[in-house]
């Protein structure tokens, strides 16, 4: 499992998406209900100030007569039974003061007392503001002047409850909020769905991936294709087509890599029948010195000898060859004289190219590594540093155990290995196989008995002037597996 | 403010005559009720509100009680004031009203007694100083330097007992008091009190009491600091000119006959009496007395 990233652009889609669903969200609703709960202290300040207004003037109305006669007991019968507003607004505050800003009457006169001053009201007012709102206090402060003839004969002051205006604004913020919060949990859930259901596909496409690294690429079923959007059916079949290519590919690659082994087995067929043909002339002319002197005892065991050597080498040739055929047929384990033999297999060809093989095979015994792979592998290398070293130049074969390892160099001098070809033998693992590159063939065929073995090859520079490549294959994992096997 | 009550007050006092507006208001205000064709003339009969709130079941049950005891049309007229109910009896726009104690003894030689209430078993009630419950008070020197509700100019217990009071130690109310104010209406003077609006208030005792009964959460705020002598119950008076007449005859028999009758019965219950009787004008010395002793102040 992968660890959670910090860096928001490497979070999943499938996160992202409802995530930045939701954040937008927020961003709405934070606008909205900014604008629905301005837009409602407007209307109710809108509608407190109207109602205020009115109510005033009613009670103006009422109270100037009284108020012009400084009639205590009338100023006090009207703003008692003024003060109990229906609407919610509970009761009123009122307190009507005089010219001279004494208290005539109030609603509730242990508050204001009959000819108390209520200068202190004004200080709630700005200039000549007729109604303030203290949300604070949650009280609505209004004042209106009792106004007869042109002249001021007194001020009515009022404060409202407005508790039920606020709890309704708080009432419209958690209505607000709540609806939000479930439309964005919605969307985002909604959203989380939506995301995963269109990123399935790529979650197919990506299983198919994964599975091509170890084996052949596998077409997408087309059930999965029928069932899944234009898009991505499109993706599929290319897919699909792509996977075709390079199981085709893979297939050609094998049948070539077959054909290149027995290629090389006839080159070496061909130096064989040279082997042979050398000491076959030797044996005809033993045998005609038989056919003429053969009663003579001193030619004859001359030529005998003749026939021994002769036939040694044959032999010798002959045994070297019929172990690389019996090898394909029948797995067994390295020996030290499975590497001997390639010598004599190259032999013609060293000797074709007038080059100088140098042998240091240090393997003694059986070894727990296959030997017709390791003996492919072992052929290949030394085949390609006889193709690449110019006439006269020296080739050294060192076989050895290190360790875990068994150990194969192969020295050249020649002009050392192209990038290609030393991607080919050293590179990825999946990397396909070099049609149409002629000799980098033999080196993808090495390449992948090696990853069979569970080896590998490095490339470096010899100290002949050319190349060495060096090969390791484990030797004790090998060992246990074969004999469970 | 004070002044004003100084001159209507003593308007009574010197038994001046009544104002135009004053006939003006009552003539609007007089309460119309049905007719009946019999008699071409209704007897008029006075109230105000000052005594008992006006409540419309009593009027009812008083105006078909004496339209049948007295065997004719009887109209009941409401007024704010006395003085209202005063002017309009003095000029004959009334052929009876129930009045006060004070205006009775004020316009003593143009009113004559028609009958006398009886409440507990007497024709007599006192006048209370009301406080608030919480207050520590037991006379009027208590209260200097209160708001004081007094109820109307010319009520005895709610204005003249209390001025006869300061009276005695030389005092007049507007230099006492801080300020006052008339509610024009016992109940009043115990809203007042109740809701704080007077620290003091002058009422009828007989008010107050009935009040306890109708309305005790408003009567418990409050508690009578200071109580009078026993005084003569406001009266139910004619104008001496029509004190022989037979509808002033047929009303004192309606008023004394109230226990004996249904409606009749029903209405003491609602005013809390126990019926009615011809009493004496010494009944009312006492406010004369007060009336004497506030006139030498001045």
């Amino acid at each position: 499992m992968k660890r959670a990233s910090f860096d928001p652009r490497r979070w999943p889609l499938a996160f992202k998406t409802p995530a930045l669903v939701a954040a937008f969200m927020l961003i709405v609703s934070i606008v909205m209900t900014n604008a629905v709960l301005s837009r409602l202290r407007e209307t109710q300040e809108r509608q407190l100030a109207a109602m205020s207004t009115i109510y005033l003037n009613g009670l103006a109305s009422a109270l100037i007569p009284h108020v012009l006669r400084e009639d205590i007991w009338e100023v006090f019968d009207i703003v008692e039974r003024g003060a109990s507003l229906e609407g919610g607004f509970g009761r009123a505050s009122i307190v009507v003061v005089d010219s001279k800003g004494e208290t005539l009457a109030a609603s509730d006169p242990r508050q204001a007392p009959v000819l108390s001053r209520q200068s202190d009201r004004d200080r709630h007012f700005r200039g000549d503001a007729r109604l303030t709102v203290d949300t604070d206090k949650a009280r609505a402060f209004a004042r209106r002047p009792l106004i007869y003839q042109d002249r001021r004969i007194g001020e009515i002051y009022v404060d409202y409850d407005i508790g039920h205006l606020l709890r309704e604004r708080s009432d419209v913020l958690r209505t607000l909020i709540a609806t939000n919060a479930v439309i964005a949990l919605l969307l985002a859930a909604f959203g989380y769905w939506i995301i995963r259901r269109m990123l399935g596909p790529i979650g197919t496409l990506s299983r198919h991936l994964d599975l091509s690294v170890s084996g052949p690429v596998q077409p997408i079923p087309s059930s999965e294709i029928a069932g899944s959007t234009r898009e991505f059916r499109r993706l599929f079949m290319r897919f699909n087509a792509l996977a075709d290519a390079v199981n085709e590919r893979e297939a050609i690659a094998k049948e070539l890599a077959n054909e290149e082994r027995l290629a090389s087995l006839g080159r070496l067929a061909s130096g064989m029948a040279h082997e042979i043909n050398n000491p076959l002339g030797g044996l005809f002319n033993a045998i005609d010195t038989l056919k003429r002197h053969g009663d003579k005892p001193s030619v004859r065991a001359t030529s005998l000898d003749l026939f021994e050597r002769g036939l040694k080498g044959i032999r010798d040739v002959v045994r070297s060859t019929l172990a690389a055929y019996r090898a394909d047929r029948d797995p067994r384990r390295l020996t030290s004289d499975d590497l001997d033999d390639l010598r004599l297999l190259v032999g013609p060809e060293i000797a074709r190219r007038a080059l100088a093989l140098e042998w240091r095979n240090q393997l003694g015994g059986e070894l727990p590594v296959e030997a017709t792979a390791f003996r492919q592998v072992a052929l290949n290398l030394l085949l390609n540093a006889i193709h690449v070293s110019p006439s006269g130049a020296a080739v050294i074969f060192v076989s050895a155990i290190e360790g875990e390892f068994l150990l194969l160099e192969v020295h050249d001098q020649g002009p050392g290995f192209s990038a290609e070809a030393r991607a080919v033998l050293a590179g990825e693992s999946n990397r396909p196989a070099p049609i149409g590159e002629g000799t980098g063939l033999g080196l993808w065929v090495t390449r992948r008995l090696l990853q069979d073995m569970g080896g590998k090859a490095v490339i470096a520079n010899s100290p002949l002037g050319g190349t060495l490549v060096r090969v390791m294959v484990p030797v004790g994992m090998r060992e246990e597996l074969r004999d469970v096997a | 403010m004070s002044s004003r009550v100084d001159r209507l007050s003593d308007s009574v006092l010197a038994g001046a005559a009544p104002t135009r507006r004053g006939l003006l208001v009552g003539a609007s205000a007089s309460l119309v009720l049905p007719r009946t064709p019999r008699a071409a003339q209704p007897f008029r009969f006075g109230l105000t509100p000052v005594f008992l709130t006006s409540d419309l079941q009593l009027l009812e049950a008083l105006q078909h009680y004496l339209t049948v005891a007295m065997d004719t049309e009887v109209q009941l007229v409401l007024k704010r004031t006395y003085q209202e109910i005063t002017s309009q009896l003095l000029s004959g726009l009334l052929d009876a009203a129930w009045i006060c104690g004070f205006p009775f003894v004020a316009y003593r030689r143009e009113l004559d007694l028609v009958a006398v209430p009886i409440w507990r078993g007497k024709p007599t009630y006192q006048s209370y100083l009301l406080v608030s419950a919480d207050r520590e008070a037991t006379n009027i020197a208590d209260l200097r330097g209160d708001i004081h509700a007094f109820s109307d100019p010319d009520s005895n217990s709610g204005y003249l007992v209390t001025r006869a009071l300061l009276a005695e130690q030389k005092f007049k109310p507007q230099d006492f008091f801080k300020r006052t104010f008339f509610t024009y209406g016992h109940r009043n003077v115990v809203r007042a009190v109740a809701a704080g609006l007077a620290q003091s208030g002058s009422v009828d005792g007989y008010v107050w009491e009935v009040m306890t009964e109708t309305e005790p959460e408003l009567t418990r705020q409050t508690k009578a600091a200071w109580r009078s002598d026993w005084m003569g119950f406001p009266p139910i008076a004619t104008s001496a000119g029509n004190a022989a007449s037979e509808g002033i005859a047929r009303l004192r028999r309606a008023l004394i006959d109230m226990p004996t009758d249904q409606t009749g019965r029903s209405v003491l219950s609602l005013l809390r009496l126990d019926g009615f009787a011809t009493g004496s004008p010494t009944l009312f010395d006492s406010i004369a007395g007060r009336v004497e002793l506030v006139r030498a102040l001045g």
